[in-house]
């Protein structure tokens, strides 16, 4: 007993050192064919195969794979029946006609349709697609479908496309150039594309308004509100009428003008011919309708029927306008905001400090300069404004008049056939009309603008020159 | 033959100071050195272990946290900043504190492990002279000083107030004991042969006749005696009941958190390079290349030897050990703790016992 004891002691111990390399060289073949051998699969990197498929029946008749929608936008034609049909409406589709007459070519499907627009937008939100399968249907071009399944041909299926953001489950399937649509005239949907993807970049980043914003749009809406109220003052000025009657008749007639939207001066006119067919004209009443001009035109204290307002009126009718300064509604043109509001306030301060507009002007422009914002277009503008506002005071003509006796009627500029040419070419003109300029710097706008976009031909640039 | 010690006060004898400061100095610059060799050691050696268990086991391991250009695929490398992670994670860890624990032991009982460890190394060779002190008694040195730990371990039991974790130190610190045996019988196999205490006694007689692992089938045995003895020592698998983390959760371990059971990790990364280092300088020739595995070649031919080459082929065979070490426990499971203590004491003490009266005769008679 006591020797088998013991034998089994020895064979225990030669088991276990048996056991021990045969397990340990189990380890080390894994450790060596790890290549071979790891079952890992690094997911995000790495996908398995997809396995054959075996349904029972051939897949062409399973049409009920939906796994993603997929366009050949090569196919597309652009005919927003998919967009229709969605009923989530997660198809968006923007499409640009060439204009008439255009050579631009927009190509030809696979059944030999001839493509009558270009397609520079289609994308389908995947995360609101509800895979009813509705937008398949109408496709008269068969380019819209879901990928697998019968379709397995034309596009493999994908059975996940899991992303990190929902917004990267937005599928884009353009494939139009920027240079495409340039072509075919379709700058404005351009602009207007990135101003849209500037506007949701910047939403990215929201900031709270600066307080020099905040006060910018406060100076702002007391200046309308004190725009309007000398407007209406004029209304108030009779007042100082001690006669009920004269009052009355000059009222009447002051609002009749108004309705009417008279000038100012043939308002004054006509309420100064109806109180004279009463003829109840008297001191108080002449001195009212002197207001009412010097209100609607402060700067223009000088003309044939007004005589130049003493200091008293202009100070006791509570407007302080600045007679050298230039009205700050023209600064109402400049695009950028930024730039309008810090334009805006150096021209109240400048006001209340009593400042010349050519004086302001400069300040502006330095300030544009140290800023890096100058433009042409800002240059040339405020450039404008300061030709406009002579400093000899007296001498100032009535300005729309002077603007009206030097520029071509609007309406010739509707002989132009191209809508295109023509929308650009009336911009320009009512841009060069904002900013005063002589019909013959309109012209000369015009054609450059028409050069840059590559517009021009002879045609077009006689017609220009007879306008003047 | 100097140490460390002896020559760095050479080199710097030459500044006219007092010899109290130059000692100091000549024994601070090694202590940093061997800390930050640990730091090192338990870095790498915690991203070795994970890859060749997840290689060992069909996976992959750390993969996503590369740096250096490497990153994925099926490499060793794909994961290295996996260590600097670990490292950030470990030491900005919320150092937690049980509320009846005992404050200051379970402060310094971290400590007291790790000082274990660090003495340690003071005994221990890196190469032919490069070692902080070598002195006439290294073996038992290095024995007394693997020892220290178990204080630490079982105040770190004691001190977290929670009875589970005084369980687990206290298996431990039998487990610890009860292995110290065999290991200093295997060794003292070795001090019998070739008469020394010494480290560089040890290894200069087997540069002079063979590697102690093939000197005797008794030291053969010997080896693995030890070998198995210090796993079970250093707490690992199949060895690691005291703390078997999937049924224990760590065992005397389980309070400490952050920085404090990183210093564990520390040790117990360090203790594993300690017993591999001395088991490659006693049973398998040390620094020397493997050519003197038996010392046939003449001494000219041993091109492979010399003070840069020691450092190399040490660490070598002392990393081979390391991952030999993680082999076993990717492939052991874990043993019951009677069959712990059969192995140890019906097996390795029996059998060192057999060894160390055999190899005498074995010794008189060649």
């Amino acid at each position: 007993m006591g020797a088998y004891i013991l034998s089994q002691y020895f064979i225990d111990i030669y088991d276990t050192v048996k056991s021990m390399i045969s397990g340990m060289s189990l380890t080390m073949k894994h450790l060596r064919n790890k290549k071979d051998l790891v079952a890992t699969l690094q997911y995000p990197n790495e996908k398995w195969p997809q396995p054959e498929r075996n349904i029972g029946f051939e897949t062409a008749d399973y049409n009920v794979i939906r796994s993603r929608l997929h366009v050949d936008i090569d196919d597309c034609i652009g005919c927003l029946q998919c967009e229709r049909a969605c009923p989530v409406d997660c198809i968006k589709i923007e499409t640009i006609k060439p204009p008439k007459g255009s050579e631009f070519d927009c190509g030809q499907t696979s059944h030999e349709t001839q493509k009558k627009m270009i397609v520079p937008r289609f994308s389908i939100d995947m995360s609101e697609c509800m895979y009813c399968n509705l937008c398949v249907y109408p496709c008269p071009e068969e380019c819209i479908f879901m990928v697998g399944g019968p379709n397995e041909p034309k596009h493999e299926i994908d059975y996940e496309y899991s992303k990190y953001v929902k917004h990267d489950l937005v599928f884009e399937f353009s494939n139009t150039t920027d240079q495409e649509i340039k072509d075919i005239g379709g700058q404005a949907y351009l602009d207007k594309r990135n101003a849209n993807s500037d506007k949701i970049a910047n939403g990215y980043n929201l900031e709270a308004p600066k307080q020099s914003d905040i006060s910018v749009i406060e100076e702002n809406s007391k200046e309308e509100k004190k725009s309007t109220k000398h407007v209406d003052i004029g209304f108030s000025v009779f007042k100082s009428i001690p006669d009920k009657m004269t009052r009355g008749i000059a009222k009447k007639s002051y609002t009749y003008g108004r309705r009417n939207s008279m000038d100012m001066l043939a308002i004054s006119k006509y309420v100064e011919e109806a109180i004279n067919s009463y003829s109840k004209m008297s001191p108080e009443v002449e001195e009212a309708i002197k207001l009412i001009v010097t209100f609607a035109y402060p700067e223009i204290p000088d003309s044939e029927t007004i005589t130049k307002p003493s200091n008293s009126i202009v100070d006791s009718s509570n407007n302080e306008s600045d007679v050298s300064l230039f009205d700050i509604k023209k600064l109402n043109d400049i695009e950028d905001k930024m730039v309008r509001g810090s334009l805006k306030k150096i021209f109240m301060s400048g006001k209340r400090s009593n400042k010349h507009s050519n004086a302001v002007i400069e300040e502006m422009l330095e300030f544009l300069i140290n800023e890096g914002k100058v433009t042409e277009d800002l240059a040339t503008l405020l450039n404008s404004l300061k030709s406009d506002s002579n400093p000899d005071k007296s001498d100032i003509i009535v300005e729309p008049i002077k603007k009206e006796n030097n520029i071509f009627d609007i309406k010739k500029l509707n002989d132009i056939e191209d809508k295109m040419i023509r929308g650009t070419a009336k911009k320009i003109y009512m841009g060069g009309k904002r900013a005063g300029i002589t019909s013959n710097q309109i012209v000369a706008n015009i054609k450059k603008e028409l050069e840059n976009s590559g517009k021009i031909n002879s045609e077009l640039s006689e017609f220009l020159d007879k306008l003047l | 033959m100097t140490s460390i010690v002896d020559s760095l006060f050479n080199y710097i004898s030459f500044i006219n100071i007092d010899m109290n400061i130059l000692l100091l100095f000549a024994i601070v610059v090694p202590g940093l050195i061997l800390f930050i060799l640990m730091a090192l050691n338990v870095m790498l050696s915690v991203y070795f272990e994970r890859k060749v268990a997840a290689f060992m086991q069909d996976r992959l391991g750390p993969m996503e946290v590369g740096i250096f250009g490497f990153k994925g695929g099926k490499k060793f490398w794909g994961g290295i900043g996996q260590i600097f992670a670990d490292t950030v994670k470990l030491l900005t860890k919320e150092d937690i504190m049980p509320a009846n624990a005992d404050k200051f032991l379970m402060t310094i009982s971290p400590f007291i492990i790790v000082i274990g460890a660090l003495l340690t190394f003071i005994g221990i060779p890196f190469s032919d002279g490069l070692i902080v002190s070598d002195f006439n008694i290294g073996i038992l040195y290095i024995i007394a000083m693997s020892s220290v730990g178990v204080i630490g371990v079982i105040l770190a039991g004691w001190s977290s107030n929670n009875k589970w974790s005084l369980y687990g130190a206290m298996r431990s610190a039998a487990q610890i004991i009860s292995y110290e045996i065999p290991i200093g019988l295997t060794l003292l196999l070795i001090v019998i042969v070739c008469g020394s205490l010494q480290v560089s006694d040890i290894v200069s007689w087997q540069a002079n006749h063979r590697w102690f692992i093939i000197h005797s089938p008794f030291t053969f045995i010997a080896f693995f005696i030890y070998f198995i003895s210090v796993i079970a020592e250093t707490n690992r698998t199949p060895f690691d009941i005291p703390e078997a983390e999937s049924e224990l959760v760590a065992g005397w371990m389980t309070e400490f958190s952050g920085f404090k059971w990183s210093i564990f990790f520390m040790s117990e990364y360090a203790n594993m390079l300690i017993v591999s280092l001395v088991a490659s300088f006693v049973f398998l020739g040390g620094w020397l290349s493997p050519f003197t595995i038996i010392n046939v070649f003449p001494h000219n031919w041993l091109i492979f030897d010399g003070f840069y080459w020691g450092i190399f082929w040490l660490l070598s065979k002392a990393i081979f050990l390391v991952f030999v070490m993680m082999w076993f426990r990717w492939t052991f499971p874990r043993l019951r703790v009677d069959q712990l203590m059969y192995v140890c004491w019906k097996v390795f003490i029996p059998f060192s016992l057999a060894n160390l009266f055999l190899v005498t005769i074995w010794e008189l008679i060649f």
